[in-house]
């Protein structure tokens, strides 16, 4: 049966692929956006995963580095037990390095530039917060004037190496180091002096964005952050970093939903395209299917044809769209901001779409073509 | 030895409804087929050869009266026990050959064992076997299209043969072919019935046939006109 069923698709080849090609565009539309919208929430947890401990801010502000926090709470919170370290942090964006303009959304992944202006010890944590190593060079020392460390998706996409000059804004630092972490978003930063920042874009004396908090115990990060809460009232936002991620995935699974939604759609025409293409097909043979039926074929036979023709439709169609789905994820690898992630589990859900909507749009033109009469179909000379 | 009964037909009336209006094709057939009767149904256009043929078929049922197919009452089965039926006692045979264009002559004779559970060796076994004894096993790679008509109804008549039906019904079978390429269509079924000992039930309003026929049916305006035996 399987290889009538091949035989008969492979009369009308256009016809057979343009079917599977109408199903290939819908799985590769599905594998796409989905990819992409798993590969930025990949990307996301893995930035917020950089970020460990509390940071703390104020209330007012749509984001840390929005905000103006007194500065003066960091002994407030360094006298609280439990905490290993509060340091205050200036985030900002750069306006431009060597004179040339950066972007300056807050949310767009390329071109963005943010710097980090901290306290820095000779323990030498990178940057409040944030875990990573030093590739090249050195860390800044405590207090150093005129020197940065930069990020190395800086360092690769500018050409800028240890004991270059970079201006940011209207200014000129020597690069001391160059560091990397495991978020593509933070490895587009510039780490300097808190106070330096602070003069470069003119933030106001005794303020900060954000203060980073430290653990002793990274486990209670969610007790922790009530308690310093409640420490601290309501004119501070405490945020952890696994309620970040929670908030997140809430935010990026109704996104994945959506997307798989709207390509869902795509594929639902290419089922209706499938459904007309099969019920052409099916009239075409009108007198071959009767011929079949007097030679003894039952109506579930008839059907079982019919669906075989069109789930090897959606068979073929799910493979071409999967196989172009990896090749161009591939391709584009490096290319793109974000990497178009096709977990397993995405392939073989978009696969199985591909089948099924090939066996349900088969599944009226099959019983059409069983109902039809055998005598009628073979008077028609 | 009695001959057995393949198939009986009793006081058979056929009745169709076009619009509002009824058309008797068939009215009060009573007919008995045995094993190895050759039976020409002769009859003018539209005297109801086809219907009543189809009815001996297992295509449609009766509207009123009997007819029994090895033993089975028509009105008794569904569609798919009528399936079954012409799967194991039917085959046929129709006027333009009705052959798939995409196969070819092997592959077409081969199409009614598709949904049995018969092995592709022993199916392609037999059907070449059904195409040497029609003659037309030098053409069993071509399609339909590299056929002439006469080559073109042997392959069909090969194809009504593969299920060991032990009844053969043909259409008009040869009212599409020339009058020489008729006589050897006609003789190939005439040594199918002899050798094989199959029934063999030809429609046709070609008087010249009747030779070939142990029973002839003359049927006008539905009836059975008139039966001769030899
Ligand atoms: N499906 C149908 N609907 C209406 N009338 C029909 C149908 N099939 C056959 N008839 C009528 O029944 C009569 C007998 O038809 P048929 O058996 O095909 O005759 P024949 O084969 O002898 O030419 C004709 O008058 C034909 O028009
Ligand atoms: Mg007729």
């Amino acid at each position: 049966m399987f290889k009538t069923a091949l035989m008969n698709l492979q009369r009308k080849k256009l016809r057979t692929f343009l079917s599977v090609g109408m199903i290939a565009v819908g799985v590769l539309a599905i594998i796409l956006m989905t990819a992409l919208a798993d590969g930025l929430f990949l990307e996301i947890k893995n930035t917020i995963s950089q970020v460990q401990g509390i940071i703390v801010f104020e209330r007012s502000a749509y984001g840390p580095i929005y905000a103006q926090t007194d500065e003066k709470i960091v002994y407030e919170l360094r006298r609280m037990p439990g905490i290993k370290k509060a340091t205050p942090v200036i985030t900002a964006l750069t306006r431009s390095i060597d004179g040339k303009e950066t972007p300056l959304g807050s949310m767009s992944m390329t071109g963005t530039i943010r710097l980090f202006g901290t306290v820095f010890e000779k323990s030498g944590q990178t940057v409040g917060g944030v875990t990573g190593e030093i590739l090249k060079g050195r860390n800044l020392q405590p207090g150093e004037k005129g020197s940065v460390v930069i990020g190395e998706g800086i360092s690769d996409d500018y050409r800028k190496f240890v004991g270059n000059k970079i201006k940011i804004n209207d200014k000129q630092f020597v690069i001391v180091g160059v560091y990397r972490t495991g978020s593509k978003l933070f490895n587009y930063g510039i780490l300097m002096d808190i106070d330096e920042l602070r003069d470069l874009i003119s933030f106001p004396k005794n303020k900060v964005t954000q203060i980073s908090v430290e653990l002793e115990n990274p486990e209670n990060s969610e007790k922790m952050a009530k308690l310093i809460k409640f420490k601290l009232g309501d004119n501070y936002r405490v945020v952890s970093s696994s309620q970040f991620t929670e908030s997140l995935s809430g935010v990026l699974g109704n996104i994945r939903l959506l997307v798989m939604a709207v390509a869902s759609i795509a594929s639902l025409v290419a089922a209706v395209g499938i459904l007309n293409t099969m019920l052409m097909s099916v009239m075409e043979r009108y007198k071959e299917i009767g011929i079949l039926k007097a030679s003894g074929w039952t109506n579930g036979t008839i059907i079982k044809m019919i669906l075989y023709e069109s789930t090897i439709i959606g068979v073929f169609g799910g493979v071409l769209g999967l196989m172009f789905g990896v090749l161009i994820a591939d391709y584009l690898y490096g290319k793109i901001p974000v990497r178009l992630y096709i977990s397993p589990a995405l392939a073989i859900e978009s696969f199985l779409f591909a089948v099924l909507i090939g066996l349900f749009a088969g599944l009226y033109p099959a019983w059409k073509a069983s109902k039809f009469d055998p005598i009628e179909a073979l008077r028609a000379e | 030895m009695p001959k057995k009964k393949v198939i009986e037909m009793k006081n058979v009336c056929k009745e169709y409804t076009m619009g509002k209006v009824k058309v008797k094709a068939l009215c009060g057939v009573t007919l008995d087929v045995y094993e190895g009767d050759f039976i020409v149904i002769i009859g003018p256009s539209g005297s109801g050869k086809s219907t009543m043929l189809h009815l001996m078929g297992a295509l449609d049922k009766p509207s009123s009266g009997k007819v029994f197919i090895n033993g089975k009452d028509l009105q008794t089965l569904d569609d798919w026990g009528l399936a079954m039926l012409r799967r194991k006692f039917i085959g046929f045979v129709f006027q333009s050959f009705h052959l798939i264009p995409t196969l070819n002559a092997l592959e077409n004779v081969m199409l009614p064992l598709e949904p049995t559970k018969i092995d592709d060796i022993e199916k392609i076994k037999r059907a070449k076997e059904l195409l040497k004894i029609v003659g037309v096993e030098h053409r069993m790679f071509h399609k339909p299209t590299e056929l002439s008509g006469g080559e073109s109804q042997r392959v069909a008549i090969a194809r009504a043969l593969i299920n060991d039906p032990k009844i053969v019904l043909a259409d008009e079978p040869t009212g599409n072919l020339d009058s020489k390429t008729t006589m050897q269509i006609m003789d190939t079924l005439q040594k199918m019935n002899k050798e094989k000992n199959k029934t063999f039930i030809i429609v046709t309003h070609d008087l010249s046939l009747t030779k070939y026929g142990n029973r002839i049916l003359y049927i006008k305006d539905g009836l059975i006109d008139k039966m001769e035996e030899r």
